[in-house]
C-alpha cells in the first residue's frame, strides 16, 4: 500500500559491503541524495564492470536485461526521465515532489521549532517597543505642571467671565424690553404683585416649608427614635385609597427595624417565655400586664405615634430629658465594663517586665541593732527608709521653694526663706549645692549632709571669726537629728565586744567560785557514797571511759582487772586522812581549794588564747586533758586533787592513771615470756592461728580518699552513731572473738529436699534454687522430661536383679548364713532351735 | 525500475533489474535466465514467506535493494 512517507532507513539484511559494491557497479540514473553520499564515500573503490565481477555478484546492464525481457516477451525496463526531486509548482512552493518508483510524494520541510520560538520572541519585543513608543508619545504630549501656562487658563477664565457678563447684560436688556412692552400693555402692576407674592412665598417656603406642609400630621414612630438629632427622611405611609384618616409619616428604615424586632420576639415567644424578654435594657423587669400574650391579637400591634403641631414641629426635649434622667438613675450604682478586653488582658510577654522584676526583690530585714535603734528612736534618726522617694518624671518640680518648705516641715526643721534661697546661689562659694540640679532620690540626705558640712564650717568660722548669725545657714535646728553613721556603729560594736571579752575572766571567775562553793558540800557527799562498795556510781567520767571501750560494765564485773577503779581507790585513800587528823584534812582541803584556783587560772589562760607547750609535768597533764570535755576536765582534776591530797607521790599516780586507761604494760625485764607477751600485745608478733583473708583482697582497689557523704539522720540511734563517729569510736569497743568458743568448728551440712521428698544433690539443688530466684521454670515439656528421667533413675535404683528375687532373698540368705556360720537356715518363725547340728 | 538481489547462499548471487509492476513469475524467469535453472524450479522466499508468482512486486512492496532467498523446489 502506498504510504505518504517512505522510510528509506529500512534496509534489507544485506551487508553494507553489498551495498557499496552495488553502488559501485550500478549506474542508477538519478540516485537519491543519501545514495549519492554513499556513492561519494565509496568512490575510492575501483569501478568494476556491471556483469559478473569479483565477489560472485551477478548483474546485467539495462540493455542486456531489456534484451532478455524481449526474449521472454516482457516489456522493457522503465526508466525515470523525470528528476527524482523537484520543486512543487503549485501550492506551497517550498514543497518538494519526490518521485520514487512511480509514485509522487509531496515533501514539505518540517517546521523548525527553534526558529519559530525565536520569531515569536522577536515579535514580542517588537510589540513591546511599539507600545512603549505609544505610551511615551501620549505622555510627552500631555502638559507637565511646570509647563502649565497659567496665562492660558487665566485668559480662558477671563474670557468666560466676559461671556457671562455679556449674557447677563443681554438678559437685562431683554428684561427691560419686556417690561417696556408690559408697560405698554398695562399689565405691569399685575406682574409686580405677582412677583411680590412669589417672593413672599419663596421666603415662606425656605423658612416654613415644613410647617405649612406637615402641620398636623402624625409620625408613625415613637419620639425616642428621633432623639439622636440627625436628619431623617420621612415618607407617607402606604394607605388604601378609600381609607379615611390622617396621613402618617414614616421612616422606612425604622419600619423595617421594628418589623424585624417583632419577628424576633415572635420567634422567641414560640418557645417558652424567656427570661431576657422580661428585662428592660437597664436590667429592670418589663411590666407586661395581665394576659400579655393576647395583647397583640386584641389590640393589634402596638404602634407608637405622635402628632406634629401646626408648624410641623414637635417638642422632644422633654423626652430627651426623661431619657437622660432614666439613664442617670440606672447607671447610678453600676459601672460600665468595656467588653473590649484589650486593656485587661494583654498578651504576656516572654520576658519579665520591669514591674515583675521589682516584685521579685526581697524586702530586706532591718538590722537588729537594738541599741542603736533605741538611740535613734529617742533622738529621731533619719534613715533612708524613712524618706519618701522623690517622684520621678518631668512632673516634679525640683527647684521650687514651696516643695522644699514642705519637706522641711516634715522633718521638723525651722526654715527661713532667705537662707534657703541663698543656699543654691552663694554660700561663700564654699559649698556646692547639688540639690536642685541633681535629680537624685535621696535629696534630703544630701541636703542634710550639706547642712552638716555647712554647720561644721560655720562652727569653725564662728570659732575663728565670731561672725553674726546672718551668714550662718543654721536656721536649721539640728538638735533633733542624729546622723546614723555606719562606721561609727561598727566601731562601737567592736569596742563592746572587746570589753566583754575583758570582763569575761572576771565573770567566769565569779561563776566558778560559786560552783566551787556549791560543789564542796556535794563532794563530801560523794565521798561518803563512794566509800560504800555496794553502791554503783554513775559518773560522767566513768561513762566517758566506758565509751572509750575499756570498762564495759558497771561495777566490778567484766574485764576490770586492768582498769583502775577510781571508786575503789578513793575510799581507800580518802579514809586514812579522815581517820588521821581533822586538821590535816582541813589543810588539805584548803590546799585543794588553792590548787583548784590555780588550776582554773591555768585553764583560763589556756582558753583565752593559744595553748603554750609547757615543760612542767603538771601543765603537761593539764594539756593532755585539754582534749577532754570541759566538765570532765573539772571533775578529773578534782579527783586528782583528792588523790594528791591523799597520796604522797603525785607523779606515780598520774602515770598509773594514764597507763591503766590503755592497759597495764607488762614488765618485760622479768623473762622471755613477759617479753613475748609484751611484744604480742604491742602487735609485733603475728599470730599463726590468725585468720587470713581468703580469696581476693580488693583493698588496693578501694578508694583511699573516700569521704562519706553526709546524709540526714532522723533516727536518734543514727544521730548517736554519728556523734560517736565524730569522736572516733564506734561505741562498741574492740571486737574480740568468743574466747570460750575458740575451738568451735561447726560442721555445715546443708541438705536440700525436692518437692517430692527426694534428697537433692547440690547440682540439682542449685538448679531448683536458681529457678526460684529468677522466677522462671523450664517449660512443661522440659519438666516432664525431667520427671521421666528421675523416674528412670529411680527405677534403675530399684533394679531387679536377674539372678535374684526382687526382694533379694538369696543375698539375704547368704548373709544370714555367714552370720550364723551355718550352711543352712531355719525358715520357721520360732528361732529357738536355731542351731541344728547333726549330732 | 528497481534492482533487487537474489541470493542462493550456495554461491549464486544475482542482481536483477526489473519494473515494480512485474510479477514474481516474470522475475523468476529473469532469474532463471541469469542463473541457469528452470524458472518453475525456483522458489523465492523471505524466511518462510514464499512469494507467489502472480503478484506484482509493487503489491509485495518490494523496493529497491530487496533481497530474496533463492531456493529450489
Amino acid at each position: 500500500m502506498p504510504r505518504e512517507e517512505k522510510k528509506r532507513k529500512r534496509k534489507d539484511s544485506d551487508s553494507s559491503e553489498d551495498e557499496r559494491v552495488k553502488h559501485r557497479r550500478s549506474k542508477t540514473p538519478s540516485p537519491s541524495p543519501a545514495k549519492e553520499r554513499r556513492q561519494a564515500k565509496s568512490r575510492s573503490a575501483s569501478p568494476a564492470g556491471n556483469e559478473g565481477g569479483g565477489g560472485g555478484d551477478f548483474t546485467l546492464s539495462i540493455e542486456e536485461t531489456n534484451k532478455l525481457r524481449a526474449q521472454l516477451g516482457m516489456a522493457p525496463l522503465e526508466t525515470d526521465d523525470t528528476p527524482k526531486i523537484r520543486d512543487a509548482e503549485d501550492g506551497n512552493l517550498t514543497d518538494k515532489i519526490v518521485n520514487e518508483e512511480g509514485f509522487e510524494f509531496r515533501h514539505r520541510k518540517a517546521e523548525n521549532w527553534g526558529d519559530k520560538k525565536k520569531d515569536e520572541g522577536i515579535k514580542e519585543k517588537i510589540e513591546v517597543a511599539k507600545k512603549k513608543r505609544e505610551i511615551y508619545a501620549k505622555v510627552l504630549k500631555s502638559k507637565g505642571l511646570a509647563d502649565d501656562s497659567s496665562d492660558d487658563e487665566a485668559t480662558g477664565w477671563v474670557s468666560k467671565q466676559r461671556q457671562l457678563d455679556e449674557e447677563r447684560k443681554k438678559a437685562d436688556e431683554r428684561a427691560k424690553m419686556l417690561d417696556q412692552m408690559d408697560e405698554e400693555f398695562g399689565v405691569s402692576s399685575v406682574i409686580e404683585e405677582k412677583k411680590k407674592q412669589a417672593k413672599k412665598k419663596d421666603i415662606k417656603k425656605t423658612s416654613q416649608k415644613d410647617k405649612s406642609l406637615t402641620g398636623g400630621l402624625i409620625v408613625g414612630h415613637s419620639k425616642a427614635e428621633f432623639l439622636s438629632g440627625e436628619d431623617q427622611v420621612l415618607v407617607l405611609e402606604d394607605k388604601g385609597v378609600l381609607d379615611e384618616g390622617d396621613e402618617v409619616l414614616v421612616n422606612p428604615n425604622i419600619v423595617d427595624k421594628e418589623r424585624t424586632n417583632r419577628n424576633v420576639e415572635l420567634k422567641k415567644r414560640k418557645g417558652k417565655e424567656m427570661q431576657e424578654d422580661q428585662l428592660d435594657e437597664w436590667g429592670n423587669p418589663k411590666d407586661r400586664g395581665l394576659l400579655a400574650k393576647y395583647d397583640d391579637e386584641l389590640e393589634g400591634q402596638p404602634r407608637e405615634r405622635f402628632r406634629l403641631d401646626e408648624s410641623g414641629q414637635v417638642d422632644i426635649e422633654r423626652e430627651r430629658d426623661e431619657a437622660e434622667m432614666r439613664k442617670r438613675l440606672m447607671m447610678a450604682g453600676k459601672t460600665l465594663v468595656d467588653l473590649d478586653d484589650s486593656n485587661k488582658f494583654s498578651r504576656a510577654s516572654e520576658y519579665y517586665t520591669q514591674e515583675e522584676m521589682i516584685s521579685f526583690r526581697k524586702v530586706k530585714k532591718e538590722k537588729k541593732d537594738k541599741k542603736l535603734r533605741k538611740r535613734g528612736k529617742e533622738k529621731g534618726i533619719l534613715k533612708a527608709d524613712d524618706l519618701e522617694p522623690i517622684e520621678q518624671g518631668g512632673s516634679s518640680d525640683l527647684g521650687t521653694r514651696g516643695r522644699r518648705r514642705r519637706q522641711d516641715d516634715e522633718e521638723a526643721m525651722d526654715t527661713t526663706s532667705k537662707p534657703r534661697k541663698a543656699e543654691p546661689q552663694a554660700e561663700d562659694g564654699e559649698i556646692e549645692d547639688e540639690t536642685p540640679e541633681v535629680d537624685g532620690k535621696w535629696r534630703r540626705t544630701q541636703q542634710q549632709a550639706v547642712d552638716l558640712d555647712a554647720l561644721k564650717r560655720v562652727v569653725e568660722r564662728e570659732m575663728e571669726e565670731e561672725e553674726s548669725d546672718d551668714d550662718l545657714i543654721v536656721g536649721v535646728d539640728l538638735s533633733n537629728v542624729v546622723l546614723d553613721y555606719d562606721a561609727e556603729n561598727e566601731l562601737q560594736s567592736v569596742l563592746e565586744k572587746a570589753r566583754r571579752l575583758k570582763q569575761q575572766p572576771t565573770k567566769s571567775n565569779d561563776i566558778k567560785m560559786e560552783i566551787k562553793e556549791e560543789e564542796e558540800p556535794m563532794e563530801e557527799n560523794a565521798e561518803d557514797l563512794a566509800a560504800d562498795p555496794d553502791v554503783v556510781m554513775i559518773d560522767s567520767t566513768m561513762e566517758y571511759c566506758r565509751n572509750i571501750g575499756e570498762i564495759r560494765t558497771h561495777g566490778f564485773a567484766g574485764n576490770r582487772e586492768d582498769a583502775i577503779d577510781f571508786e575503789s581507790e578513793e575510799p581507800v585513800e580518802v579514809k586514812p586522812p579522815k581517820v588521821e587528823d581533822e586538821e590535816k584534812t582541813r589543810e588539805k582541803i584548803r590546799r585543794f581549794k588553792e590548787e583548784k584556783k590555780r588550776r582554773q587560772q591555768v585553764e583560763k589562760e589556756m582558753r583565752g588564747g593559744w595553748t603554750e607547750a609547757s615543760v612542767n609535768p603538771e601543765d603537761q597533764e593539764a594539756e593532755a586533758e585539754a582534749g577532754l570535755d570541759d566538765e570532765d576536765e573539772e571533775i578529773l582534776r578534782e579527783m586528782k586533787e583528792f588523790k594528791r591530797s591523799g597520796s604522797d607521790s603525785e607523779e606515780d599516780d598520774g602515770e598509773k592513771e594514764e597507763d591503766d586507761v590503755l592497759g597495764g604494760e607488762i614488765d618485760a625485764t622479768k623473762g622471755i615470756g613477759a617479753m613475748l607477751k609484751l611484744a604480742a600485745k604491742k602487735g609485733y608478733l603475728e599470730d599463726a592461728n590468725k585468720k587470713r583473708i581468703a580469696g581476693e583482697n580488693l583493698d588496693h582497689l578501694k578508694s583511699k580518699n573516700f569521704s562519706k557523704v553526709e546524709s540526714a539522720k532522723y533516727d536518734i540511734e543514727e544521730k548517736y552513731t554519728k556523734k560517736l563517729e565524730k569522736m572516733g569510736t564506734t561505741g562498741r569497743g574492740p571486737t574480740q572473738e568468743f574466747c570460750e568458743k575458740k575451738h568451735y568448728k561447726p560442721e555445715v551440712d546443708l541438705s536440700y529436699v525436692d518437692n517430692r521428698g527426694r534428697e537433692l544433690d547440690p547440682k540439682d539443688a542449685f538448679r531448683i534454687m536458681s529457678w526460684k530466684f529468677h522466677g522462671k521454670m523450664p517449660g512443661k515439656k522440659q519438666q516432664e522430661k525431667r520427671a521421666r528421667q528421675i523416674d528412670q533413675k529411680e527405677l534403675l535404683k530399684t533394679y531387679v536383679s536377674s539372678s535374684d528375687t526382687p526382694l533379694g532373698t538369696l543375698s539375704r540368705q547368704r548373709k544370714k548364713q555367714e552370720q550364723l556360720q551355718t550352711p543352712y537356715l531355719v525358715l520357721s518363725g520360732n528361732t529357738s532351735h536355731q542351731n541344728f547340728k547333726k549330732d | 525500475m528497481i534492482e533487487i538481489t537474489v541470493n542462493d547462499r550456495l554461491g549464486k548471487k544475482v542482481r536483477i533489474k526489473c519494473n515494480p509492476n512485474d510479477t514474481i513469475g516474470d522475475l523468476k524467469k529473469l532469474i532463471a535466465l541469469q542463473t541457469g535453472t528452470r524458472w518453475d524450479k525456483i522458489v523465492l522466499k523471505k524466511w518462510y514467506t514464499i512469494y507467489k508468482d502472480h503478484i506484482t512486486l509493487q503489491d509485495y512492496e518490494i523496493h529497491e535493494g530487496f533481497n530474496f532467498e533463492l531456493y529450489y523446489q
